[in-house]
Protein backbone atom coordinates (compact mmCIF):
# COMPACT_ATOMS: atom_id res chain seq x y z
CA UNK A 1 0.00 0.00 0.00
CA UNK A 2 1.20 3.22 -0.98
CA UNK A 3 0.72 6.19 2.18
CA UNK A 4 1.01 9.34 0.87
CA UNK A 5 3.22 12.03 3.31
CA UNK A 6 2.67 13.00 6.15
CA UNK A 7 2.98 17.26 6.42
CA UNK A 8 4.47 17.49 9.30
CA UNK A 9 6.61 20.07 8.26
CA UNK A 10 5.31 22.34 5.95
CA UNK A 11 6.80 22.34 2.55
CA UNK A 12 6.83 20.40 -0.69
CA UNK A 13 7.65 16.60 -0.19
CA UNK A 14 10.52 16.01 -2.39
CA UNK A 15 11.89 12.19 -1.82
CA UNK A 16 9.95 9.82 0.02
CA UNK A 17 9.45 5.72 0.80
CA UNK A 18 6.44 3.62 1.27
CA UNK A 19 6.63 0.08 2.59
CA UNK A 20 10.34 0.27 1.90
CA UNK A 21 11.61 -3.45 1.96
CA UNK A 22 15.15 -4.31 1.76
CA UNK A 23 16.82 -7.89 2.41
CA UNK A 24 20.33 -8.67 2.27
CA UNK A 25 20.03 -13.13 1.68
CA UNK A 26 17.98 -13.85 4.92
CA UNK A 27 18.72 -11.01 6.71
CA UNK A 28 16.41 -7.83 7.14
CA UNK A 29 18.31 -4.62 6.36
CA UNK A 30 14.82 -2.20 6.33
CA UNK A 31 11.41 -3.59 6.69
CA UNK A 32 8.47 -1.48 5.73
CA UNK A 33 9.77 1.71 6.50
CA UNK A 34 7.45 4.85 5.50
CA UNK A 35 9.95 8.09 5.21
CA UNK A 36 9.08 11.16 3.33
CA UNK A 37 11.81 13.89 3.62
CA UNK A 38 10.05 17.64 2.47
CA UNK A 39 11.85 20.61 0.98
CA UNK A 40 13.45 22.43 3.42
CA UNK A 41 13.23 19.75 5.57
CA UNK A 42 16.04 18.20 8.37
CA UNK A 43 15.47 14.50 9.07
CA UNK A 44 17.58 12.28 11.28
CA UNK A 45 17.80 8.87 11.62
CA UNK A 46 18.98 7.51 14.84
CA UNK A 47 19.81 3.75 15.26
CA UNK A 48 22.80 1.30 16.15
CA UNK A 49 25.49 -0.41 14.52
CA UNK A 50 23.62 -2.96 11.96
CA UNK A 51 20.14 -0.82 12.13
CA UNK A 52 19.89 -0.50 8.68
CA UNK A 53 20.94 3.69 8.55
CA UNK A 54 22.91 2.83 5.51
CA UNK A 55 20.46 0.84 3.28
CA UNK A 56 18.08 3.54 4.54
CA UNK A 57 20.09 6.44 3.30
CA UNK A 58 21.33 4.99 -0.48
CA UNK A 59 17.82 3.56 -1.06
CA UNK A 60 16.20 7.18 -0.20
CA UNK A 61 19.44 8.37 -2.44
CA UNK A 62 18.46 5.66 -5.19
CA UNK A 63 21.36 3.93 -5.43
CA UNK A 64 19.74 1.15 -4.34
CA UNK A 65 16.94 -1.11 -5.12
CA UNK A 66 14.50 -2.13 -3.29
CA UNK A 67 12.88 -5.51 -2.75
CA UNK A 68 9.60 -4.44 -1.98
CA UNK A 69 7.92 -1.07 -1.37
CA UNK A 70 8.55 1.80 -3.63
CA UNK A 71 10.55 5.20 -3.36
CA UNK A 72 8.55 8.06 -4.67
CA UNK A 73 10.50 11.23 -5.70
CA UNK A 74 8.01 14.36 -5.58
CA UNK A 75 6.68 15.98 -8.89
CA UNK A 76 7.85 12.54 -10.99
CA UNK A 77 6.23 14.39 -14.07
CA UNK A 78 8.96 17.13 -13.59
CA UNK A 79 11.70 16.89 -16.34
CA UNK A 80 14.61 17.03 -13.74
CA UNK A 81 15.38 14.59 -11.06
CA UNK A 82 15.56 16.30 -7.76
CA UNK A 83 19.49 16.53 -6.83
CA UNK A 84 21.02 14.17 -4.31
CA UNK A 85 24.23 14.06 -2.56
CA UNK A 86 25.16 11.59 -0.52
CA UNK A 87 27.77 11.39 1.96
CA UNK A 88 28.30 7.80 2.51
CA UNK A 89 30.85 5.98 4.85
CA UNK A 90 33.37 6.74 1.64
CA UNK A 91 33.69 10.35 0.43
CA UNK A 92 33.02 10.09 -3.06
CA UNK A 93 36.31 11.55 -3.88
CA UNK A 94 39.21 10.66 -5.98
CA UNK A 95 42.42 9.92 -4.05
CA UNK A 96 44.69 11.05 -6.77
CA UNK A 97 43.29 14.69 -7.03
CA UNK A 98 43.03 17.63 -4.90
CA UNK A 99 40.50 18.83 -2.91
CA UNK A 100 40.00 21.63 -5.21
CA UNK A 101 40.27 19.61 -8.15
CA UNK A 102 37.48 16.83 -6.64
CA UNK A 103 35.58 20.09 -6.08
CA UNK A 104 36.17 21.65 -9.61
CA UNK A 105 34.88 18.54 -11.12
CA UNK A 106 32.05 18.24 -9.03
CA UNK A 107 30.78 21.69 -9.48
CA UNK A 108 31.26 21.62 -13.08
CA UNK A 109 29.09 18.38 -13.11
CA UNK A 110 26.11 20.21 -11.07
CA UNK A 111 26.39 23.11 -12.51
CA UNK A 112 26.97 24.72 -9.41
CA UNK A 113 26.78 29.22 -8.76
CA UNK A 114 29.94 30.69 -9.03
CA UNK A 115 31.92 31.16 -6.02
CA UNK A 116 30.23 28.72 -3.60
CA UNK A 117 33.02 26.29 -3.93
CA UNK A 118 34.86 28.90 -2.27
CA UNK A 119 32.53 29.16 0.49
CA UNK A 120 31.97 26.02 1.37
CA UNK A 121 35.70 25.53 1.45
CA UNK A 122 35.68 28.77 4.27
CA UNK A 123 32.72 26.91 5.92
CA UNK A 124 34.42 23.85 6.76
CA UNK A 125 38.35 25.30 6.99
CA UNK A 126 39.49 23.56 4.58
CA UNK A 127 41.50 26.38 2.56
CA UNK A 128 44.47 25.58 3.99
CA UNK A 129 44.63 21.91 2.59
CA UNK A 130 42.59 22.22 -0.74
CA UNK A 131 45.46 21.84 -2.86
CA UNK A 132 46.41 18.62 -1.55
CA UNK A 133 45.91 15.49 -2.69
CA UNK A 134 43.01 13.80 -1.12
CA UNK A 135 44.98 10.10 -0.26
CA UNK A 136 47.35 12.28 1.86
CA UNK A 137 44.47 13.99 4.04
CA UNK A 138 43.24 12.27 7.37
CA UNK A 139 40.73 10.66 7.73
CA UNK A 140 38.86 13.61 9.85
CA UNK A 141 40.08 15.78 6.99
CA UNK A 142 38.75 13.83 4.42
CA UNK A 143 35.11 13.80 6.73
CA UNK A 144 35.19 17.51 5.84
CA UNK A 145 36.29 16.97 2.00
CA UNK A 146 33.98 14.85 1.42
CA UNK A 147 30.75 16.69 3.19
CA UNK A 148 32.42 19.97 0.72
CA UNK A 149 31.94 17.61 -1.98
CA UNK A 150 28.27 16.81 -1.30
CA UNK A 151 27.34 20.53 -0.64
CA UNK A 152 29.41 22.22 -3.25
CA UNK A 153 26.98 20.29 -5.98
CA UNK A 154 24.19 21.99 -4.10
CA UNK A 155 21.45 19.73 -3.86
CA UNK A 156 17.98 19.94 -3.35
CA UNK A 157 18.61 17.06 -0.40
CA UNK A 158 21.96 16.46 1.16
CA UNK A 159 22.14 12.99 2.73
CA UNK A 160 24.71 11.87 5.52
CA UNK A 161 25.33 8.48 7.06
CA UNK A 162 27.52 9.18 10.39
CA UNK A 163 29.11 12.28 9.11
CA UNK A 164 30.73 13.59 11.89
CA UNK A 165 32.85 9.71 12.56
CA UNK A 166 36.56 10.37 12.93
CA UNK A 167 35.96 14.25 13.26
CA UNK A 168 37.35 16.23 16.15
CA UNK A 169 34.68 18.19 18.37
CA UNK A 170 35.96 21.69 16.64
CA UNK A 171 35.58 20.04 13.12
CA UNK A 172 32.63 18.37 13.94
CA UNK A 173 30.69 21.54 14.96
CA UNK A 174 32.13 23.41 11.69
CA UNK A 175 30.59 20.78 9.49
CA UNK A 176 27.18 20.90 11.98
CA UNK A 177 27.35 24.90 11.19
CA UNK A 178 27.80 24.57 7.56
CA UNK A 179 24.73 21.81 7.42
CA UNK A 180 22.86 24.64 9.23
CA UNK A 181 23.32 27.54 7.28
CA UNK A 182 23.11 25.50 4.39
CA UNK A 183 19.59 24.17 5.42
CA UNK A 184 18.36 27.55 6.72
CA UNK A 185 18.92 29.28 3.04
CA UNK A 186 16.20 26.33 1.90
CA UNK A 187 18.21 22.62 1.74
CA UNK A 188 16.95 19.56 2.94
CA UNK A 189 18.73 17.23 5.02
CA UNK A 190 19.17 13.03 5.85
CA UNK A 191 21.30 12.70 8.59
CA UNK A 192 22.06 9.67 10.42
CA UNK A 193 23.87 8.74 13.50
CA UNK A 194 24.77 6.55 16.59
CA UNK A 195 22.42 8.89 18.92
CA UNK A 196 20.37 11.88 19.02
CA UNK A 197 22.63 13.90 20.79
CA UNK A 198 25.23 14.75 17.61
CA UNK A 199 21.76 14.53 15.35
CA UNK A 200 19.80 17.28 16.99
CA UNK A 201 21.80 20.46 16.21
CA UNK A 202 21.32 19.59 12.81
CA UNK A 203 17.87 17.91 12.56
CA UNK A 204 14.44 19.54 13.06
CA UNK A 205 13.04 15.48 13.01
CA UNK A 206 14.01 12.63 14.65
CA UNK A 207 13.13 8.73 13.86
CA UNK A 208 14.63 6.03 15.58
CA UNK A 209 15.55 2.78 13.28
CA UNK A 210 15.85 -0.14 14.82
CA UNK A 211 16.48 -3.80 13.15
CA UNK A 212 15.04 -2.39 9.73
CA UNK A 213 12.37 -0.62 11.45
CA UNK A 214 11.52 2.89 12.16
CA UNK A 215 10.07 2.22 16.30
CA UNK A 216 9.62 6.31 16.79
CA UNK A 217 9.34 9.64 15.29
CA UNK A 218 10.62 12.36 17.39
CA UNK A 219 9.20 16.00 16.26
CA UNK A 220 12.15 18.02 17.25
CA UNK A 221 10.59 21.06 15.96
CA UNK A 222 8.90 22.38 18.92
CA UNK A 223 12.37 22.03 20.57
CA UNK A 224 14.48 23.70 17.83
CA UNK A 225 11.92 25.83 16.41
CA UNK A 226 14.07 25.92 12.98
CA UNK A 227 11.54 23.39 11.11
CA UNK A 228 11.44 25.96 7.97
CA UNK A 229 8.79 25.81 4.60
CA UNK B 1 26.57 20.17 -25.76
CA UNK B 2 26.98 20.14 -21.84
CA UNK B 3 27.43 16.41 -21.62
CA UNK B 4 30.56 16.88 -23.85
CA UNK B 5 32.00 19.59 -21.82
CA UNK B 6 31.35 17.42 -18.55
CA UNK B 7 32.64 14.44 -20.55
CA UNK B 8 36.08 16.31 -21.36
CA UNK B 9 36.18 17.06 -17.89
CA UNK B 10 35.98 13.57 -16.67
CA UNK B 11 38.20 11.98 -18.89
CA UNK B 12 40.71 14.84 -18.11
CA UNK B 13 40.35 13.28 -14.35
CA UNK B 14 41.47 9.77 -15.59
CA UNK B 15 44.08 11.07 -17.59
CA UNK B 16 45.22 13.12 -14.61
CA UNK B 17 44.65 10.41 -12.14
CA UNK B 18 46.79 8.13 -14.66
CA UNK B 19 49.88 10.57 -15.02
CA UNK B 20 49.80 10.71 -10.95
CA UNK B 21 49.43 7.27 -9.86
CA UNK B 22 51.65 6.02 -12.69
CA UNK B 23 50.13 2.84 -12.55
CA UNK B 24 48.60 1.10 -15.74
CA UNK B 25 49.83 2.86 -18.67
CA UNK B 26 53.53 2.70 -17.95
CA UNK B 27 53.68 -1.17 -17.40
CA UNK B 28 51.48 -1.44 -20.04
CA UNK B 29 54.33 0.23 -22.19
CA UNK B 30 57.02 -1.58 -20.64
CA UNK B 31 54.92 -5.10 -21.04
CA UNK B 32 54.19 -4.69 -24.53
CA UNK B 33 58.08 -3.84 -24.86
CA UNK B 34 59.20 -6.73 -23.10
CA UNK B 35 56.75 -8.92 -25.79
CA UNK B 36 58.41 -6.98 -29.38
CA UNK B 37 61.74 -7.60 -27.35
CA UNK B 38 60.98 -11.69 -26.82
CA UNK B 39 59.33 -12.05 -29.97
CA UNK B 40 63.11 -10.64 -31.96
CA UNK B 41 65.45 -12.67 -30.05
CA UNK B 42 62.85 -15.62 -30.86
CA UNK B 43 62.79 -15.22 -34.52
CA UNK B 44 66.53 -13.66 -34.94
CA UNK B 45 67.87 -11.42 -37.84
CA UNK B 46 65.16 -12.81 -40.14
CA UNK B 47 63.98 -8.74 -40.81
CA UNK B 48 61.23 -9.77 -43.09
CA UNK B 49 59.74 -11.61 -40.78
CA UNK B 50 59.72 -9.53 -38.01
CA UNK B 51 58.50 -6.39 -40.34
CA UNK B 52 55.46 -9.11 -41.01
CA UNK B 53 54.45 -9.96 -37.61
CA UNK B 54 55.13 -6.33 -36.26
CA UNK B 55 51.19 -5.51 -36.97
CA UNK B 56 49.87 -8.68 -34.66
CA UNK B 57 52.05 -8.37 -31.84
CA UNK B 58 50.57 -4.47 -31.39
CA UNK B 59 47.54 -5.72 -31.87
CA UNK B 60 47.81 -8.41 -29.17
CA UNK B 61 49.48 -6.29 -26.62
CA UNK B 62 46.69 -3.59 -27.52
CA UNK B 63 44.09 -5.81 -26.87
CA UNK B 64 45.38 -7.17 -23.45
CA UNK B 65 46.56 -3.56 -22.48
CA UNK B 66 42.73 -2.59 -23.03
CA UNK B 67 41.70 -4.69 -20.19
CA UNK B 68 44.34 -3.68 -17.48
CA UNK B 69 43.62 -0.08 -18.48
CA UNK B 70 40.25 -0.20 -18.38
CA UNK B 71 40.06 -1.95 -15.05
CA UNK B 72 42.45 0.21 -13.64
CA UNK B 73 39.80 3.68 -14.62
CA UNK B 74 36.81 1.80 -13.37
CA UNK B 75 38.45 0.52 -10.01
CA UNK B 76 39.81 4.55 -9.43
CA UNK B 77 36.21 5.46 -9.86
CA UNK B 78 34.57 2.66 -7.42
CA UNK B 79 37.60 3.32 -4.97
CA UNK B 80 35.77 5.84 -2.48
CA UNK B 81 32.34 5.67 -4.30
CA UNK B 82 33.38 8.55 -6.20
CA UNK B 83 31.17 6.91 -9.12
CA UNK B 84 28.13 7.06 -7.06
CA UNK B 85 29.06 10.88 -6.62
CA UNK B 86 28.83 11.86 -9.94
CA UNK B 87 26.03 9.76 -10.94
CA UNK B 88 24.11 11.44 -8.84
CA UNK B 89 24.74 15.09 -9.73
CA UNK B 90 25.39 14.34 -13.20
CA UNK B 91 22.34 15.95 -14.99
CA UNK B 92 22.84 13.22 -17.75
CA UNK B 93 25.20 10.24 -16.31
CA UNK B 94 26.21 9.33 -20.03
CA UNK B 95 28.72 11.94 -19.99
CA UNK B 96 30.45 9.11 -17.89
CA UNK B 97 30.72 6.59 -20.60
CA UNK B 98 31.75 9.30 -23.18
CA UNK B 99 34.42 10.59 -20.49
CA UNK B 100 35.95 6.97 -20.07
CA UNK B 101 35.99 6.07 -23.70
CA UNK B 102 37.93 9.77 -24.20
CA UNK B 103 40.32 8.79 -21.56
CA UNK B 104 40.73 5.22 -23.03
CA UNK B 105 41.32 6.23 -26.13
CA UNK B 106 44.05 8.67 -25.07
CA UNK B 107 46.05 6.05 -23.15
CA UNK B 108 45.71 3.45 -25.81
CA UNK B 109 46.44 5.75 -28.28
CA UNK B 110 49.90 7.25 -26.41
CA UNK B 111 50.27 3.17 -25.87
CA UNK B 112 50.12 2.55 -29.15
CA UNK B 113 52.24 4.99 -30.35
CA UNK B 114 54.74 4.23 -27.66
CA UNK B 115 55.11 0.23 -29.24
CA UNK B 116 55.16 1.23 -32.92
CA UNK B 117 58.42 3.44 -31.66
CA UNK B 118 59.47 0.06 -29.96
CA UNK B 119 58.44 -1.66 -32.78
CA UNK B 120 61.02 -0.06 -34.98
CA UNK B 121 63.61 -0.18 -32.92
CA UNK B 122 62.90 -4.00 -31.89
CA UNK B 123 61.72 -5.59 -35.26
CA UNK B 124 63.01 -2.65 -37.76
CA UNK B 125 60.04 -1.58 -38.95
CA UNK B 126 60.80 1.42 -40.96
CA UNK B 127 58.54 4.39 -40.08
CA UNK B 128 58.88 6.67 -42.93
CA UNK B 129 57.03 9.97 -44.04
CA UNK B 130 55.21 7.23 -45.77
CA UNK B 131 53.96 5.38 -42.38
CA UNK B 132 52.23 8.63 -40.66
CA UNK B 133 49.31 7.23 -42.03
CA UNK B 134 49.59 4.75 -38.81
CA UNK B 135 48.53 7.61 -36.73
CA UNK B 136 45.22 7.59 -37.83
CA UNK B 137 45.01 4.23 -37.81
CA UNK B 138 46.25 4.28 -34.17
CA UNK B 139 43.96 6.69 -33.28
CA UNK B 140 41.10 4.69 -34.83
CA UNK B 141 42.11 1.36 -33.22
CA UNK B 142 42.39 3.15 -29.88
CA UNK B 143 38.83 4.57 -30.17
CA UNK B 144 37.33 1.43 -31.32
CA UNK B 145 38.77 -0.65 -28.30
CA UNK B 146 38.25 2.27 -25.87
CA UNK B 147 34.46 1.69 -27.19
CA UNK B 148 34.31 -1.42 -26.56
CA UNK B 149 35.83 -1.80 -22.85
CA UNK B 150 33.74 1.16 -21.56
CA UNK B 151 30.71 -0.85 -23.14
CA UNK B 152 31.80 -4.09 -21.04
CA UNK B 153 33.05 -2.60 -17.95
CA UNK B 154 30.04 -0.82 -17.65
CA UNK B 155 27.93 -3.96 -17.95
CA UNK B 156 30.37 -5.91 -15.69
CA UNK B 157 29.64 -3.21 -12.71
CA UNK B 158 30.45 -4.47 -9.40
CA UNK B 159 29.72 -8.22 -9.87
CA UNK B 160 31.72 -9.77 -7.42
CA UNK B 161 32.72 -12.02 -10.76
CA UNK B 162 34.28 -9.04 -12.51
CA UNK B 163 37.59 -9.87 -12.50
CA UNK B 164 36.57 -13.27 -14.51
CA UNK B 165 33.72 -11.83 -16.45
CA UNK B 166 35.59 -8.55 -17.83
CA UNK B 167 38.40 -10.30 -19.85
CA UNK B 168 35.75 -13.58 -20.58
CA UNK B 169 33.28 -10.77 -22.57
CA UNK B 170 36.07 -8.04 -23.95
CA UNK B 171 38.65 -10.52 -25.28
CA UNK B 172 35.41 -11.28 -27.98
CA UNK B 173 34.49 -8.43 -28.29
CA UNK B 174 37.88 -6.80 -29.35
CA UNK B 175 38.47 -9.42 -32.26
CA UNK B 176 37.13 -7.18 -34.97
CA UNK B 177 39.23 -4.02 -33.30
CA UNK B 178 42.83 -6.73 -33.61
CA UNK B 179 41.45 -7.90 -37.08
CA UNK B 180 40.77 -3.98 -38.76
CA UNK B 181 43.93 -3.08 -36.89
CA UNK B 182 45.98 -5.62 -37.46
CA UNK B 183 44.60 -5.46 -41.47
CA UNK B 184 44.94 -1.63 -41.70
CA UNK B 185 48.58 -1.40 -39.97
CA UNK B 186 49.93 -4.16 -42.51
CA UNK B 187 48.27 -2.33 -45.61
CA UNK B 188 50.34 0.95 -44.11
CA UNK B 189 53.47 -0.55 -43.92
CA UNK B 190 52.98 -2.74 -47.04
CA UNK B 191 52.92 0.45 -49.25
CA UNK B 192 49.47 -0.92 -50.51
CA UNK B 193 45.66 -3.26 -49.41
CA UNK B 194 42.48 -1.81 -48.32
CA UNK B 195 43.44 0.79 -45.75
CA UNK B 196 39.93 2.44 -46.19
CA UNK B 197 38.10 -0.33 -45.59
CA UNK B 198 39.77 -1.84 -42.68
CA UNK B 199 40.06 1.37 -41.38
CA UNK B 200 35.98 1.59 -41.79
CA UNK B 201 35.11 -1.62 -39.61
CA UNK B 202 37.66 0.07 -36.90
CA UNK B 203 35.11 3.26 -37.46
CA UNK B 204 32.29 1.17 -37.35
CA UNK B 205 33.36 -0.89 -34.67
CA UNK B 206 33.98 2.37 -32.26
CA UNK B 207 30.14 3.78 -33.50
CA UNK B 208 28.51 0.94 -33.10
CA UNK B 209 29.31 0.58 -29.26
CA UNK B 210 29.12 3.77 -28.47
CA UNK B 211 25.62 4.00 -29.73
CA UNK B 212 24.99 0.87 -27.87
CA UNK B 213 26.84 2.29 -24.55
CA UNK B 214 24.45 5.32 -24.74
CA UNK B 215 20.89 3.52 -25.39
CA UNK B 216 21.70 1.34 -22.26
CA UNK B 217 24.14 3.58 -20.21
CA UNK B 218 21.08 4.82 -17.52
CA UNK B 219 20.32 1.24 -16.83
CA UNK B 220 23.37 -0.63 -17.18
CA UNK B 221 25.55 1.40 -15.23
CA UNK B 222 22.91 2.24 -12.61
CA UNK B 223 24.40 1.79 -8.87
CA UNK B 224 21.93 0.07 -7.41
Amino acid sequence: MVTSPDPSCPGQPLVGLSGATKLYGPTVAIWRVDLWVFRGDAVGIVGGNGSGKTTLLRVVAGVLDLDAGLRRVADESALARPRIALLGHRTGLYGDLSLRENLRLVALASHSRAGWRDEVLARLDLHEVADLRVSTLSAGTRRRAGLARALVSDPDLLIADEPFSSVDARHAEAMADAMRSWHASGGSLLVAGHDAATLLPVCVRLHRLSGGRLVSAVDSAAHTGRCSA
Amino acid sequence: MSIFREALELARKDIVTEIRARDALPSAIALGATALLVVALAIGPDVERLRSLAPALVGVVLAFATITLADRLDAVDRADDAFVALWLVLEDPRAILIGRVISLTASLFVLELGLWVSASLLLDVELTAATVVLVPVALLSSLSAASVAALVMTLVGTTPQRTVLAPTLLLPLLVPTLLSGVQAASAVLAGSGPLVLWAGVSGAEALLFVGVGLLTYREAAKPA
